[in-house]
């Protein structure tokens, strides 16, 4: 996925019309994906280490995810050093912030539809 | 490539599902970077440790030579004997309380994995120091070096601060200023409750000063220090609580 492909869908949004499952991206929508930029968005700078604990998640797998994103322009991977430790830290971008909630508004608008249509299709004997 | 069981969002769980998964996500990744007790804390320990500056000695105010302060000290106030002294402890204070958060804050966030956005909480701090150093200047130049009807038409405002300044009170509303950012950056409603506290034990203080007609003995050599004193053990609790309920949620 490209970060143009990623704009896209986060400009599709459930507000530009249409059904609200047009506002989802496949990129941010996984569900590790999606806890990834929930986490990252919560603070200034995530360690790689926080992400594998919180998502409980394989490193392999977890950075082929973090890859996905980067490539996408979602966050920046920036590597350093903690005395001797290697440390990696993930910082979600200003895409990333917009991705994330299109994405949000995007599941907010499916589950108000959801219980919409759960209210109007009860039958009326329900409610005597 | 295996995967073990995951309290990730489920891209097969429902909206409702993924949205009580996002914010669970974020309530705990919250809760591992809160650290404000430190601060609260940090601050209600440097107010009662300057307790002693605010006391006044036996000796009638009348009977004492006028004080020529330097500009640097403006944080201590006029009224007090120990305006210099107050005024160079606050400096020192108050830039040695937001340096020391902000190194606390980035320790935590190395040691947590998560690291909090602190730069505008240091920025506010700084800046309110110096702004509390050069308001009283200001505030009086307004007050007594301008045309009538601009000193008359600001004296609602001059007034009232600056009778927080002459009481050496102005570092509490540069700490306020600082918890208020810090609150924002933490988005913690229960760091915003103990500010909001705080402030209107400051605020109420200084209400009752300027609207007592004192009369003369009304005021004893420690009714300064108790002004000063009262909003501490607001930020000493508040941090206690913080601190003790971030043990809990953790352990």
């Amino acid at each position: 996925m490209s970060s143009a492909d990623g704009a896209n869908e986060a400009a599709t949004g459930p507000g530009n019309g249409g059904h609200p499952t047009n506002g989802l991206s496949d990129t941010v929508h996984q569900r590790n994906r999606l806890g990834i930029l929930t986490i990252a968005a919560e603070a200034e700078r995530v360690e790689v280490a926080y992400l594998r604990d919180a998502l409980e998640l394989t490193a392999g797998n977890l950075s082929r995810h973090l890859a996905v994103l980067e490539e996408a322009d979602l966050i920046q991977i920036e590597r350093g050093y903690h005395g001797r430790r290697p440390k990696t830290w993930i910082r979600i971008t200003q895409q990333g912030q917009t991705a994330l909630t299109a994405e949000i508004n995007a599941l907010r608008e499916l589950l108000h539809r959801h219980q919409r249509l759960g209210s109007a299709s009860r039958p009326n004997g329900h409610e005597q | 490539m295996s995967e073990r069981p995951s309290t990730a969002p489920n891209s097969k769980d429902t909206p409702g599902e993924l949205l009580a998964s996002v914010d669970a996500l974020r309530r705990r990744t919250r809760v591992a970077r809160h650290a404000y007790w430190l601060p609260l804390v940090l601050f209600g320990l440097l107010m009662a440790v300057a307790a002693p500056l605010y006391v006044e000695s036996v000796e009638s105010p009348a009977l004492r030579a006028n004080q020529d302060n330097p500009a640097l000290t403006g944080l201590g106030g006029d009224f007090l004997e120990r305006s210099a002294a107050l005024g160079w402890y606050w400096l020192a204070a108050l830039i040695g309380g937001y340096l020391l958060s902000l190194y606390w804050y980035r320790w935590h966030g190395t040691r947590v994995g998560v690291q909090t956005p602190t730069r505008a909480y240091v920025i506010a701090g700084i800046a309110g120091t110096l702004i509390g150093i050069v308001l009283p200047i200001a505030l009086r130049f307004l007050l007594l070096n301008t045309a009538t009807v601009v000193s008359n038409g600001t004296s609602w405002a001059t007034m009232p601060l600056l009778g927080i300044s002459n009481r050496g009170m102005l570092p509490h509303l540069v700490i306020a200023v600082g918890l208020l950012v810090l609150a924002r950056l933490e988005r913690s409603r229960g760091l915003t409750a103990v500010v909001v506290c705080y402030v209107a034990a400051v605020v109420l203080v200084n209400i009752y000063f300027e609207t007592t007609d004192f009369a003369p003995g009304d005021l004893s050599r420690f009714s300064f220090l108790l002004a000063a004193l009262l909003p501490a053990p607001i930020l000493l609790v508040g941090g206690t609580i913080a601190l003790v309920a971030r043990n809990r949620k953790t352990s």
